[in-house]
Protein backbone atom coordinates (compact mmCIF):
# COMPACT_ATOMS: atom_id res chain seq x y z
CA UNK A 1 0.00 0.00 0.00
CA UNK A 2 1.43 3.75 -0.57
CA UNK A 3 2.19 6.05 2.04
CA UNK A 4 0.03 9.05 1.57
CA UNK A 5 2.78 11.07 0.37
CA UNK A 6 3.59 8.74 -2.51
CA UNK A 7 -0.47 8.96 -3.50
CA UNK A 8 -0.21 13.09 -3.32
CA UNK A 9 2.78 12.65 -5.80
CA UNK A 10 1.43 10.72 -8.30
CA UNK A 11 -1.61 12.45 -8.35
CA UNK A 12 0.30 15.78 -8.74
CA UNK A 13 2.45 14.37 -11.58
CA UNK A 14 -0.50 12.97 -13.06
CA UNK A 15 -2.37 16.32 -13.24
CA UNK A 16 0.35 18.22 -14.04
CA UNK A 17 0.82 15.92 -17.31
CA UNK A 18 -2.72 16.44 -17.99
CA UNK A 19 -2.99 20.35 -17.11
CA UNK A 20 -0.15 20.35 -19.87
CA UNK A 21 -1.81 18.06 -22.48
CA UNK A 22 -4.58 20.25 -22.14
CA UNK A 23 -2.88 23.95 -22.50
CA UNK A 24 -0.90 22.35 -25.48
CA UNK A 25 -4.12 21.01 -27.14
CA UNK A 26 -5.84 24.31 -26.39
CA UNK A 27 -3.10 26.23 -28.00
CA UNK A 28 -3.01 24.43 -30.92
CA UNK A 29 -6.73 23.91 -31.31
CA UNK A 30 -7.26 27.75 -31.22
CA UNK A 31 -4.46 27.97 -33.66
CA UNK A 32 -6.39 25.48 -36.05
CA UNK A 33 -9.75 27.89 -35.40
CA UNK A 34 -11.44 25.60 -33.02
CA UNK A 35 -13.10 27.67 -30.00
CA UNK A 36 -12.45 25.81 -26.65
CA UNK A 37 -13.28 25.71 -23.21
CA UNK A 38 -12.23 23.82 -20.05
CA UNK A 39 -14.00 22.00 -17.98
CA UNK A 40 -13.95 19.41 -14.48
CA UNK A 41 -14.70 16.28 -14.29
CA UNK A 42 -14.84 14.23 -11.48
CA UNK A 43 -12.83 10.98 -11.15
CA UNK A 44 -12.16 7.59 -9.41
CA UNK A 45 -9.12 5.51 -8.93
CA UNK A 46 -8.23 2.92 -7.00
CA UNK A 47 -5.17 4.37 -5.44
CA UNK A 48 -6.09 8.05 -5.73
CA UNK A 49 -9.55 7.93 -4.57
CA UNK A 50 -12.17 10.55 -5.94
CA UNK A 51 -10.48 13.91 -7.27
CA UNK A 52 -11.00 16.14 -9.94
CA UNK A 53 -8.88 16.46 -13.27
CA UNK A 54 -9.16 19.08 -16.72
CA UNK A 55 -10.89 18.01 -19.73
CA UNK A 56 -11.43 19.83 -22.63
CA UNK A 57 -14.37 20.86 -25.13
CA UNK A 58 -13.53 21.75 -28.83
CA UNK A 59 -16.11 23.39 -31.12
CA UNK A 60 -15.66 23.98 -34.39
CA UNK A 61 -19.61 24.90 -35.95
CA UNK A 62 -21.45 22.32 -35.10
CA UNK A 63 -18.94 19.69 -34.59
CA UNK A 64 -18.20 19.67 -30.95
CA UNK A 65 -15.50 17.27 -29.39
CA UNK A 66 -14.43 16.38 -25.65
CA UNK A 67 -11.24 15.62 -24.81
CA UNK A 68 -11.71 13.57 -21.34
CA UNK A 69 -9.01 11.81 -19.31
CA UNK A 70 -9.53 8.22 -18.47
CA UNK A 71 -7.41 6.63 -16.22
CA UNK A 72 -3.62 7.74 -14.84
CA UNK A 73 -2.34 4.56 -16.20
CA UNK A 74 -2.73 1.21 -18.11
CA UNK A 75 -0.82 -1.82 -19.56
CA UNK A 76 2.23 -0.12 -21.38
CA UNK A 77 0.94 3.76 -20.54
CA UNK A 78 1.43 6.27 -18.05
CA UNK A 79 -1.96 7.72 -18.88
CA UNK A 80 -4.83 7.54 -21.25
CA UNK A 81 -6.92 10.47 -22.63
CA UNK A 82 -10.04 10.02 -24.83
CA UNK A 83 -11.22 12.41 -27.88
CA UNK A 84 -15.24 11.99 -28.32
CA UNK A 85 -17.30 13.08 -30.73
CA UNK A 86 -20.31 14.97 -28.69
CA UNK A 87 -22.98 14.95 -28.05
CA UNK A 88 -23.25 11.18 -28.97
CA UNK A 89 -20.29 10.15 -27.07
CA UNK A 90 -18.71 8.15 -30.23
CA UNK A 91 -14.96 7.16 -29.81
CA UNK A 92 -13.04 8.47 -31.99
CA UNK A 93 -9.25 8.39 -31.02
CA UNK A 94 -7.28 7.93 -27.22
CA UNK A 95 -4.04 9.62 -26.46
CA UNK A 96 -2.21 7.73 -24.39
CA UNK A 97 1.48 8.70 -22.18
CA UNK A 98 4.71 6.47 -22.95
CA UNK A 99 8.45 7.38 -23.76
CA UNK A 100 7.71 10.21 -22.13
CA UNK A 101 5.30 11.96 -24.61
CA UNK A 102 1.95 11.87 -25.88
CA UNK A 103 1.13 9.24 -28.68
CA UNK A 104 -2.47 9.05 -30.72
CA UNK A 105 -4.42 5.97 -31.78
CA UNK A 106 -6.91 7.41 -34.29
CA UNK A 107 -8.92 4.93 -36.03
CA UNK A 108 -12.33 6.23 -38.60
CA UNK A 109 -14.87 4.85 -38.96
CA UNK A 110 -14.22 1.46 -39.33
CA UNK A 111 -13.19 0.62 -35.50
CA UNK A 112 -16.06 0.15 -33.95
CA UNK A 113 -14.73 -0.10 -30.15
CA UNK A 114 -12.45 1.80 -27.74
CA UNK A 115 -10.50 -2.20 -27.66
CA UNK A 116 -10.34 -1.56 -31.03
CA UNK A 117 -9.10 1.59 -31.35
CA UNK A 118 -5.83 0.26 -28.64
CA UNK A 119 -4.56 -1.52 -31.93
CA UNK A 120 -4.61 1.40 -34.40
CA UNK A 121 -1.65 2.48 -35.68
CA UNK A 122 0.06 5.12 -33.15
CA UNK A 123 1.55 8.57 -33.77
CA UNK A 124 3.06 11.24 -31.98
CA UNK A 125 0.90 13.99 -30.79
CA UNK A 126 1.68 16.89 -32.72
CA UNK A 127 -0.20 19.67 -34.25
CA UNK A 128 -0.27 17.89 -37.50
CA UNK A 129 -1.61 14.98 -35.97
CA UNK A 130 -4.29 17.08 -34.36
CA UNK A 131 -5.15 18.64 -36.94
CA UNK A 132 -5.32 14.99 -39.04
CA UNK A 133 -7.96 14.00 -36.44
CA UNK A 134 -10.16 17.10 -36.15
CA UNK A 135 -10.47 16.99 -39.65
CA UNK A 136 -10.93 13.36 -40.13
CA UNK A 137 -14.07 14.08 -37.13
CA UNK A 138 -15.59 16.40 -38.75
CA UNK A 139 -15.89 14.51 -42.48
CA UNK A 140 -16.82 11.63 -40.27
CA UNK A 141 -19.51 13.61 -38.48
CA UNK A 142 -21.30 15.32 -41.66
CA UNK B 1 -27.01 12.92 -7.17
CA UNK B 2 -25.50 14.48 -10.22
CA UNK B 3 -27.33 17.47 -11.54
CA UNK B 4 -25.03 18.35 -14.27
CA UNK B 5 -26.31 16.68 -17.93
CA UNK B 6 -22.59 16.38 -18.79
CA UNK B 7 -21.79 13.98 -15.53
CA UNK B 8 -25.00 11.97 -16.58
CA UNK B 9 -23.80 11.75 -20.15
CA UNK B 10 -20.70 10.46 -18.56
CA UNK B 11 -22.58 7.95 -15.96
CA UNK B 12 -23.86 6.17 -19.15
CA UNK B 13 -20.64 6.59 -21.17
CA UNK B 14 -19.08 4.70 -18.04
CA UNK B 15 -21.67 1.56 -19.04
CA UNK B 16 -20.78 0.96 -22.20
CA UNK B 17 -17.02 0.66 -20.62
CA UNK B 18 -17.80 -1.47 -18.31
CA UNK B 19 -19.28 -3.66 -20.87
CA UNK B 20 -16.67 -3.76 -23.13
CA UNK B 21 -14.19 -4.66 -20.38
CA UNK B 22 -16.48 -7.32 -19.16
CA UNK B 23 -16.63 -8.66 -22.75
CA UNK B 24 -13.38 -8.94 -23.12
CA UNK B 25 -12.97 -11.04 -19.76
CA UNK B 26 -15.85 -12.67 -20.81
CA UNK B 27 -14.45 -13.99 -24.14
CA UNK B 28 -11.31 -14.72 -22.60
CA UNK B 29 -12.80 -16.87 -19.75
CA UNK B 30 -15.48 -18.59 -22.10
CA UNK B 31 -12.17 -19.78 -24.19
CA UNK B 32 -10.50 -21.00 -21.21
CA UNK B 33 -13.41 -23.00 -20.19
CA UNK B 34 -14.16 -24.39 -23.70
CA UNK B 35 -9.95 -25.48 -23.60
CA UNK B 36 -10.37 -26.87 -20.14
CA UNK B 37 -13.92 -27.61 -18.94
CA UNK B 38 -12.50 -29.14 -15.51
CA UNK B 39 -11.71 -25.55 -14.98
CA UNK B 40 -15.63 -24.84 -14.35
CA UNK B 41 -15.97 -25.24 -10.58
CA UNK B 42 -19.18 -25.08 -8.25
CA UNK B 43 -22.69 -25.73 -9.74
CA UNK B 44 -21.90 -23.73 -13.09
CA UNK B 45 -21.88 -25.49 -16.59
CA UNK B 46 -20.59 -24.55 -19.87
CA UNK B 47 -24.04 -23.63 -21.09
CA UNK B 48 -24.03 -20.80 -17.91
CA UNK B 49 -21.11 -19.00 -19.98
CA UNK B 50 -22.27 -19.07 -23.23
CA UNK B 51 -25.97 -17.67 -21.98
CA UNK B 52 -24.01 -14.90 -20.21
CA UNK B 53 -21.48 -14.42 -23.03
CA UNK B 54 -25.16 -14.16 -25.58
CA UNK B 55 -27.07 -12.11 -22.86
CA UNK B 56 -24.22 -9.75 -21.87
CA UNK B 57 -24.85 -6.83 -24.25
CA UNK B 58 -28.51 -7.06 -23.21
CA UNK B 59 -27.68 -6.75 -19.51
CA UNK B 60 -25.66 -3.65 -20.12
CA UNK B 61 -28.52 -1.99 -22.44
CA UNK B 62 -30.91 -2.74 -19.51
CA UNK B 63 -28.10 -0.45 -17.08
CA UNK B 64 -27.30 2.03 -19.64
CA UNK B 65 -31.12 2.62 -19.92
CA UNK B 66 -31.25 3.19 -15.91
CA UNK B 67 -28.84 5.52 -15.87
CA UNK B 68 -30.80 7.67 -18.59
CA UNK B 69 -34.16 6.91 -17.06
CA UNK B 70 -32.54 8.14 -13.49
CA UNK B 71 -31.12 10.74 -15.24
CA UNK B 72 -34.64 11.79 -16.69
CA UNK B 73 -36.29 11.49 -13.38
CA UNK B 74 -33.68 13.23 -10.76
CA UNK B 75 -34.42 16.41 -13.87
CA UNK B 76 -38.39 16.26 -13.49
CA UNK B 77 -38.13 16.03 -9.72
CA UNK B 78 -35.55 19.02 -9.03
CA UNK B 79 -36.29 20.82 -12.55
CA UNK B 80 -39.81 20.67 -12.63
CA UNK B 81 -40.58 20.37 -8.93
CA UNK B 82 -42.96 17.83 -9.21
CA UNK B 83 -43.51 13.78 -9.46
CA UNK B 84 -42.46 12.23 -12.61
CA UNK B 85 -44.88 10.37 -14.21
CA UNK B 86 -44.76 6.68 -13.67
CA UNK B 87 -44.50 5.17 -17.22
CA UNK B 88 -41.09 5.93 -19.15
CA UNK B 89 -42.53 6.61 -22.38
CA UNK B 90 -44.93 9.65 -20.76
CA UNK B 91 -41.92 10.76 -19.04
CA UNK B 92 -39.59 10.82 -22.36
CA UNK B 93 -42.21 12.66 -23.94
CA UNK B 94 -42.55 15.04 -21.08
CA UNK B 95 -39.00 15.82 -21.24
CA UNK B 96 -38.96 16.11 -24.75
CA UNK B 97 -41.78 18.52 -24.73
CA UNK B 98 -40.88 20.82 -22.19
CA UNK B 99 -37.10 20.86 -23.46
CA UNK B 100 -38.31 21.05 -27.05
CA UNK B 101 -36.50 18.11 -28.53
CA UNK B 102 -36.89 17.42 -32.14
CA UNK B 103 -38.78 14.71 -32.39
CA UNK B 104 -36.11 12.65 -34.24
CA UNK B 105 -34.15 12.49 -31.39
CA UNK B 106 -37.22 11.45 -28.71
CA UNK B 107 -38.08 8.68 -30.84
CA UNK B 108 -35.03 7.47 -30.98
CA UNK B 109 -34.73 7.31 -27.95
CA UNK B 110 -38.05 5.91 -27.31
CA UNK B 111 -36.29 2.85 -29.84
CA UNK B 112 -33.83 2.24 -27.13
CA UNK B 113 -36.33 2.44 -24.22
CA UNK B 114 -38.86 -0.42 -26.04
CA UNK B 115 -35.78 -3.06 -26.86
CA UNK B 116 -34.72 -2.45 -23.13
CA UNK B 117 -38.14 -3.32 -22.39
CA UNK B 118 -38.70 -6.57 -25.14
CA UNK B 119 -35.01 -7.75 -23.20
CA UNK B 120 -36.57 -7.23 -19.49
CA UNK B 121 -40.33 -8.63 -20.34
CA UNK B 122 -39.74 -11.26 -23.05
CA UNK B 123 -42.35 -9.18 -25.71
CA UNK B 124 -44.46 -11.42 -28.59
CA UNK B 125 -42.87 -9.40 -31.08
CA UNK B 126 -39.29 -8.08 -30.45
CA UNK B 127 -37.88 -4.67 -32.07
CA UNK B 128 -34.86 -5.04 -34.03
CA UNK B 129 -31.85 -5.24 -31.06
CA UNK B 130 -29.97 -2.44 -30.96
CA UNK B 131 -26.04 -2.33 -29.92
CA UNK B 132 -24.66 -0.68 -26.93
CA UNK B 133 -22.96 1.74 -28.78
CA UNK B 134 -26.13 2.78 -30.94
CA UNK B 135 -28.11 3.08 -27.86
CA UNK B 136 -25.50 5.29 -25.82
CA UNK B 137 -25.27 7.60 -28.98
CA UNK B 138 -28.88 7.81 -29.03
CA UNK B 139 -29.56 8.49 -25.28
CA UNK B 140 -26.66 11.13 -24.95
CA UNK B 141 -28.04 12.90 -28.33
CA UNK B 142 -31.13 12.78 -26.34
CA UNK B 143 -29.68 14.17 -23.11
CA UNK B 144 -27.70 16.93 -24.62
CA UNK B 145 -30.92 18.85 -24.60
CA UNK B 146 -30.82 19.09 -20.93
CA UNK B 147 -29.69 22.23 -18.97
CA UNK B 148 -26.36 22.12 -18.21
CA UNK B 149 -27.13 22.01 -14.76
CA UNK B 150 -30.77 22.09 -12.43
Amino acid sequence: MSAPSDIGQLRDTWLQRLSDLIQTIQRWAVELRWSTRQIEVALSDSRLGKYKAPALLLQEDAIRILLEPISRSAPGAEGVVDLYLMPAYDDIASLYFYDGDWHIHYVVPEAETVAEMCHAEPRPLTKDSLRDVLEGMKKNAV
Amino acid sequence: MPSSKFEWMRRVKAVEREHIATRFAMDYLSAAVQRDPSRIGGDLRLRDFTDAAERLEGTYIVRLFAEFETCLRAFWLVALGKLPPSRTRDLLDGVGARRRIPHDQIDNAHTVREYRNSLVHAAEEPPEPISIDTARSRLCHYLSFLPITW
